[in-house]
């Protein structure tokens, strides 16, 4: 219970320092900004943390993440004292004030309480988000070293494990519950922030009902976090053993049948009756396929993220999106042109600015090219009501251009050791979406988000300036050319057209027809300076998102495989995000509507509000799935499993953490299979990912020479040297255990300046007893407990002591 | 207030001496004495052992990471070249500490004469701070500093020149003087009245003078790019510089402070918002130290179950200040309580207090809480005590006496452990570890071992750092984790067998003793404060090995 209430009480401790900046950008909303001050606290002390470290100010530990926070605590106050309009500001917004602290603090314990019932850290990719939180932790200097690479620095956007840790650090809570709380904290922030963005543009459209502001936050929490896809509903029926052939194969989920019904390959084939013995789907991790409905693609949604548990930076950065989407919308609602001259007018807000853009490339860089597009989306069109469109334009670009220069000053450090892995824009050339999957994972939300159109229409008698159904159409019509031209130009145009099948053209023409309709909603909207011109414009980015990755794919290491895999992901995870907003505050709107003035309203709102109520039955199901029925022990600490399961390895954990210094390398396990031979050991697995390889490193933070050498091909680029230098190092490794003399084993050892070695029941099981060598040999014991040991390697230092 | 001699009667010049001029000199002394003390009674250990181990490599010319280039750590590797021993940098800190009764005393324009006088006192009875103005830890200096920075923040129409001295001192020092530095910040932020830009564009790049300085390792080699202060203030959060917790530690020794500062503090806050009722300077002087002690005590709460009691001294020191002024009006209020009943009432509290007291000190005397009918007697008693205490608290006429039974209290626990502190046993559990004397016994036996041979001196690589101290001065250390052949004598863990050719020396060798804590019973703390001699010692054992024949 400790862990739990230091940590949210540093993170309302870090919100109410950076309150008083973020009632400086968001002064029109309804909570003056508090939702946003957890995010906004979260970058800029990471951001401070980050600068004073690498310039080797503030030192590793405890120490350095409290005078990071305390400095920030300054900061804040100095904003707050320099700023005549705080303290009003401050009285005029105390409810939505405290509803932000109210929010927090129930997301915070609620996701604490859910994940405390499944919060080992293990399976997925959580060792490796647990080794990255532990790095920002115990790195001895900044930008943090990889422990799964000794010697060399991360090259992954970090930013997000930094914020985790600069929470655990603050609150001396140890890496295995931080992260675990870190979710929590990323949870409770991303309701905050959902709730703060989605009020305030409802109060913008709708004035000041007090009611439809408040429903609109909730609505927007709701939609963002708990709104899932609608093979929930598939999932809940199947489970039941509802079954009706032609309804399921009309939505492609043919799959959850049992394979005595269905003539397919991919069928039920788990316990047919009962198929479940609770009112939910016990089925093992059966919410997992709600991500990957569309074949050869992930389709993960924030719901799905938080089930599984992983402390990734998509996740990491959902409030920090929202932040960024929050910003775009209170620089379009606020008055006067935006250029180069505001900087130096309003400095903290191009600081601000570069600050959280920048962070956002830091903390997961697929969100700042799509949210730095629609900052300069909302900055063109507040400059377009100034004046004339060309100058309008050039002084948007005046002002994005100083932020964009800025925010690379500023995060210098952490551009220099990154490498993007992107290898350029290519035209897909494959089947595409089929519409009734589309429909699954986005038709809730994308429907939602349409209700703008009929509720603008039942605005205005007029439909509005017809130019605007003239202008709208070029933005689905443009990437479809670019599509065509780039297909052309990579020599892919046959495949690009034939692969596509009926049902992918369909899902292009469909988002396309959405996409064009949206906007000239906001087109409309905005000539005539309406409120509802942003939220149509967001649902229209939403799905344009989408669209382009129908279209198009960024290269990566999937290339050769599931070449769309990534962009499918990441690119579908913002569009949830802004459909989600969109989506909240327009049912709201049109339901206001249509009740106050337009029954019409009403009758569109219904079908659509069915549907938003049907895609929380993945959430209803699957979260006592994830939970197992909430029956097992509860206990926040990610290693707490380990320590009942595994005592020795657990013990070796600790070992390690608290005798050893951050920064000394440990040898354990590549996680490389061998076994034993006449001629000597021989290899008999080489995949190392998505194994215990690395454990030591990742719960401890200490390096190890090689981890997961696949995610280091894909943080550094699948490159020949890369994967050679991987190899030697899983050779090296490798033939400490399997030297035939310690001579050769002490040499390798001290190739890799290695202090320590491992010995436990991983190593025991790759490496073949008949071909171990014997460490207690020539290596000092200075850790056992059952067959695991840790031994230190030998030291002979002369020290003059006169 | 004023003593006359009557020699006027026989026609000589009438000599006044000031009754608080008398008071002050006492209290100075008690101070100084106290401190002094420490110089040469109180072994080396704690922070200090660290700190000296560090300074003695940085002497000899030997990278070790113990040494933060602090001023005063500086000094102290400067002064061990003249002279091995630590007399010589305690003397230095305790010189340097010694100017603080001249700090408040200045200050008293600001707190007032009597607070002014009951803060020293405070200070001179306050274990922690009176350990760390005197030992040679990176901090020496720090508590001078802190007191001086104060009287500077305080004090009005300064000039700008003390500022830049200040800026370099600070960034020079050891974490205490930051916590008041932090605190300035905030006020000076809060009262929208920052340092004017050229004396903070002068402070500032002093400020950046220091900390080139101390990256320069003032001499004793680049140390990367180093602020001292946050360095050891980080490195409190990390090291093992006490045996118990830093809440242990205050447990012991300034639980009183500490909660006499908190009550303080909360009074300050309450009239926070009101208009001030003194002239400027001391209105800043109080809110500053409430603003201090508040940082203080975050730090010490958010590291209280670390193993360093340096926030520990960050949170006394300014609780000092703070409650001074309340408890000189808390005692004024007490001399004017005319209530005959209050005093009666007291009079039964206590004597009540007292006989629950007796029973509780027998069982602490057996260690064992005594039989069902004792428990009874002792519950039934201290709910009497406390329901007489709650009803002379209820009224407003009685509420000052309880000043009496608290002054006691707090005097028994911060005098008991001042004493103890500065006069330096041997079992008192601060500073612990302790670098024993039988380490340096060991050191010239060992010494004596290798005279006749080429042998080294072989140290295992675990106990690397607990030899540099009590073997300096010796002769080149082999720090190994396998014994080599040429070793004559081998001092290794305790349980290690001995290597070929080599033979236990006899005795049992300790190189770091642990004093243990009593735990947070009230039965062990009370066996504790009434027979300090009864703690336990934990030796760290080690093994010596000898060349020679079985």
């Amino acid at each position: 219970m400790a862990p739990l209430l230091a940590f949210w009480c540093a993170a309302l401790l870090l919100a109410g320092f950076a309150f008083p900046i973020a009632q400086r950008l968001f002064r029109r909303f309804p909570d003056a900004g508090a939702g946003l001050a957890f995010p906004l606290g979260l970058m800029l002390c990471g951001y401070g943390y980050f600068v004073l470290r690498s310039v080797g100010i503030l030192p590793q530990g405890q120490g350095g993440f409290l005078l990071a926070f305390a400095l920030f605590g300054l900061v804040g106050l100095l904003v707050a004292r320099t700023d005549p309009r705080f303290a009003g500001t401050a009285r005029r917004s105390s409810a939505g004030i405290a509803a932000s602290a109210g929010v927090f603090t129930a997301a915070f314990f609620g996701y604490a309480t859910f994940r405390s019932y499944q919060s080992a850290i293990g399976g997925t990719e959580q060792p490796m988000d647990l080794l990255f939180l532990n790095a920002m932790l115990e790195s001895p200097s900044y930008p943090p070293e990889d422990p799964w690479l000794a010697g060399s620095s991360v090259s992954y956007y970090y930013f997000g494990y930094l914020q985790s840790a600069l929470l655990s650090g603050v609150s001396g809570t140890e890496a295995s519950a931080g992260y675990n709380l870190g979710l929590a904290a990323v949870f409770a922030s991303t309701a905050t922030a959902a709730a703060s963005v989605c009020a305030a543009l409802a109060r913008w459209v709708l004035g000041h009902g007090q009611h439809a502001v408040v429903a609109a936050g909730a609505l927007g929490v709701a939609l963002v976090l708990f709104a899932g896809s609608l093979i929930g509903v598939f999932e809940f029926t199947a489970a039941h053993e509802r079954y009706s052939e032609p309804v399921y194969s009309a939505f492609g989920v043919e799959s959850l049948l049992p394979c005595d019904q269905v003539d397919a390959d991919d069928c039920y084939a788990g316990q047919t009756s009962p198929r479940t013995q609770s009112w939910y789907p016990d089925e093992y991790w059966y919410w997992w396929r709600a991500s990957r409905i569309i074949p050869d693609t992930i389709t993960e949604f924030p719901a799905f993220s938080f089930l599984l548990g992983d402390l990734h930076p998509h996740v990491m950065a959902l409030p920090g999106v929202l932040l960024a989407t929050a910003l775009a919308l209170a620089l379009w609602r606020g008055q006067g042109p935006l250029g180069f001259h505001t900087l130096r007018r309003k400095p903290l807000l191009g600081l601000m600015l570069a600050l959280v853009f920048g962070g956002l490339a830091f903390q997961n860089t697929w969100d700042v090219l799509t949210f730095s597009a629609l900052l300069g989306v909302a900055v063109t069109a507040r400059n377009a009501r100034a004046g004339p469109f060309p100058g309008a334009a050039l002084d948007a670009v005046r002002f994005l251009a100083s932020a964009a220069i800025a925010a690379v000053v500023l995060y210098a450090p952490w551009w220099t050791t990154f490498a993007s892995q992107a290898g350029g824009l290519y035209a897909y050339a494959g089947a595409g979406t089929q519409p009734n999957h589309a429909f699954l994972q986005f038709g809730a939300l994308a429907l939602a988000a349409a209700l703008v159109i009929p509720w603008a229409i039942a605005r205005s008698r007029s439909t509005g300036p017809l130019s605007a159904l003239v202008y709208a159409p070029w933005l689905p019509l443009v990437p479809l050319l670019a599509w065509a031209v780039f297909a052309a130009v990579r020599g892919d145009w046959s495949d690009a057209v034939t692969e596509r099948g009926a049902g992918g053209w369909a899902t292009l023409a469909i988002l396309a027809a959405f996409i064009w309709a949206l906007t000239a909603t906001a087109l409309v909207l905005h000539q005539r300076r309406s409120p509802g011109a942003p939220m149509a414009a967001l649902g229209a980015f939403g799905l344009l998102l989408l669209y382009g990755a129908e279209l198009f794919f960024i290269r990566d290491v999937f290339f050769g495989s599931i070449p769309r895999l990534n962009t499918v992901f990441k690119l579908s995870y913002q569009a949830w995000v802004l459909l989600a907003v969109a989506g909240a505050v327009a049912l709201v709107a049109a339901a206001a509507e249509g009740f106050r003035r337009q029954r019409s309203l009403v009758i569109a709102a219904a079908p659509v509000s069915l549907l938003v109520l049907l895609s929380f039955a993945y959430v209803i199901g699957a979260v006592p799935n994830r939970a197992d029925g909430f029956a097992g022990d509860s206990n926040i600490d990610g290693l707490a499993q380990l320590a009942r399961n595994n005592p020795d390895e657990y013990a070796l954990t600790r070992w390690i953490a608290n005798n050893t210094r951050p920064g000394e390398t440990i040898i354990e396990a590549t996680g490389r299979q061998w076994t034993a031979g006449e001629d000597g050991p021989q290899l008999q697995d080489g995949g190392v990912s998505y194994t215990d390889a690395g454990r030591v490193s990742s719960r401890t933070g200490r390096p190890t020479p090689i981890g997961w050498d696949a995610h280091q091909v894909q943080w550094r680029g699948d490159t020949e040297d890369n994967r050679a230098e991987f190899t030697r190092r899983q050779d090296a490794v490798d033939a400490i255990y399997l030297a035939e003399d310690p001579a050769e084993a002490l040499a390798q050892i001290d190739a890799f300046d290695a202090e320590y070695v491992v010995l436990g029941s991983l190593e025991r099981e790759r490496y073949p007893e008949a071909h171990r060598i014997d460490f207690d040999a020539f290596l000092e014991p200075v850790f056992e407990s059952g067959e695991t040991r840790v031994y230190r390697v030998p030291v002979s230092d002369e020290v003059p002591t006169s | 207030m004023s003593l006359s001699s009557d020699a006027g009667k026989a026609g000589r010049a009438i000599t006044v001496v000031p009754l608080a001029s008398l008071v002050w000199l006492a209290v100075t002394a008690v101070f100084l004495t106290l401190r002094a003390a420490v110089i040469w009674e109180v072994p080396v250990g704690g922070s200090e052992w660290v700190h000296l181990s560090g300074a003695w490599s940085a002497s000899i010319g030997v990278d070790d990471e113990r040494f933060v280039p602090t001023l005063f750590q500086a000094f102290t590797a400067v002064l061990l070249e003249l002279d091995s021993s630590e007399a010589l940098p305690r003397t230095l800190a305790f010189l340097a500490t010694a100017s603080l009764p001249l700090a408040v005393y200045l200050l008293r324009e600001q707190i007032g004469t009597v607070a002014g006088l009951l803060a020293l006192l405070l200070l001179a009875i306050d274990a922690p701070s009176l350990w760390l103005g005197v030992a040679a830890t990176s901090s020496g200096f720090d508590v001078a500093l802190t007191a001086w920075l104060l009287v500077f923040l305080v004090r009005p129409g300064l000039p700008w020149w003390p500022w830049p001295v200040l800026g370099f001192a600070v960034v020079t020092a050891g974490p205490v003087p930051l916590v008041l530095a932090f605190a300035a910040a905030f006020m000076a932020i809060l009262r929208g009245s920052p340092l004017p830009p050229v004396p903070a564009l002068v402070t500032a790049s002093a400020a950046l003078i220091g900390v080139l300085v101390a990256s320069l390792g003032f001499g004793y080699g680049w140390q990367g790019i180093l602020v001292p202060p946050i360095e050891l203030f980080a490195q409190t959060y990390e090291a093992d510089w006490t045996t118990g917790s830093a809440i242990h530690v205050a447990w012991l020794y300034s639980w009183p402070l500490l909660i006499a500062g908190a009550v303080a503090a909360v009074l300050e806050l309450r009239r926070w918002r009101e208009p001030p009722l003194e002239p400027d300077s001391v209105f800043t002087v109080r809110r500053l130290a409430t603003a201090w002690f508040l940082a203080g005590l975050l730090s010490f709460l958010v590291g209280m179950s670390t193993n360093a009691a340096v926030t520990l001294a960050a949170a006394t020191l300014p609780a000092a200040f703070i409650v001074a002024p309340w408890l000189g009006r808390a005692i004024d209020a007490t001399f004017a309580t005319r209530d005959g009943y209050a005093w009666l009432g007291l009079g039964i509290v206590l004597f009540l207090a007292a006989l629950a007291m007796i029973v509780i000190v027998d069982w602490a005397r057996f260690d064992r809480v005594g039989p069902g009918g004792e428990v009874a007697r002792v519950v039934i008693l201290g709910a009497a005590t406390a329901a007489g205490l709650a009803a002379l608290a209820y009224l407003p006429r009685s509420r000052a006496v309880l000043t009496v039974p608290a002054v006691f209290v707090a005097a028994l626990v911060l005098v008991s452990g001042a004493f103890h502190v500065a006069f330096g046993s041997r079992m008192e559990p601060f500073p612990s570890p302790q670098s024993p004397v039988q380490a340096e016994t060991l050191a010239d036996l060992a010494l004596e071992q290798l005279e006749a041979t080429e042998d080294t001196l072989v140290v295992h690589e675990s106990l690397r750092d607990r030899v540099t101290w009590p073997f300096r001065e010796t002769t080149t250390l082999v720090i190994a984790t396998t014994i080599p052949q040429d070793a004559g004598v081998a001092i290794v863990p305790a349980g290690e067998s001995p290597p070929d050719g080599m033979v236990p020396l006899e005795g049992d060798w300790s190189l770091e003793h642990h004093i243990e804590q009593p735990a947070f019973e009230l039965i062990r703390y009370v066996r504790w404060f009434t027979d300090r001699n009864r703690t336990d010692v934990d030796r760290v054992p080690v093994e010596v090995f000898v060349r020679g024949d079985e």
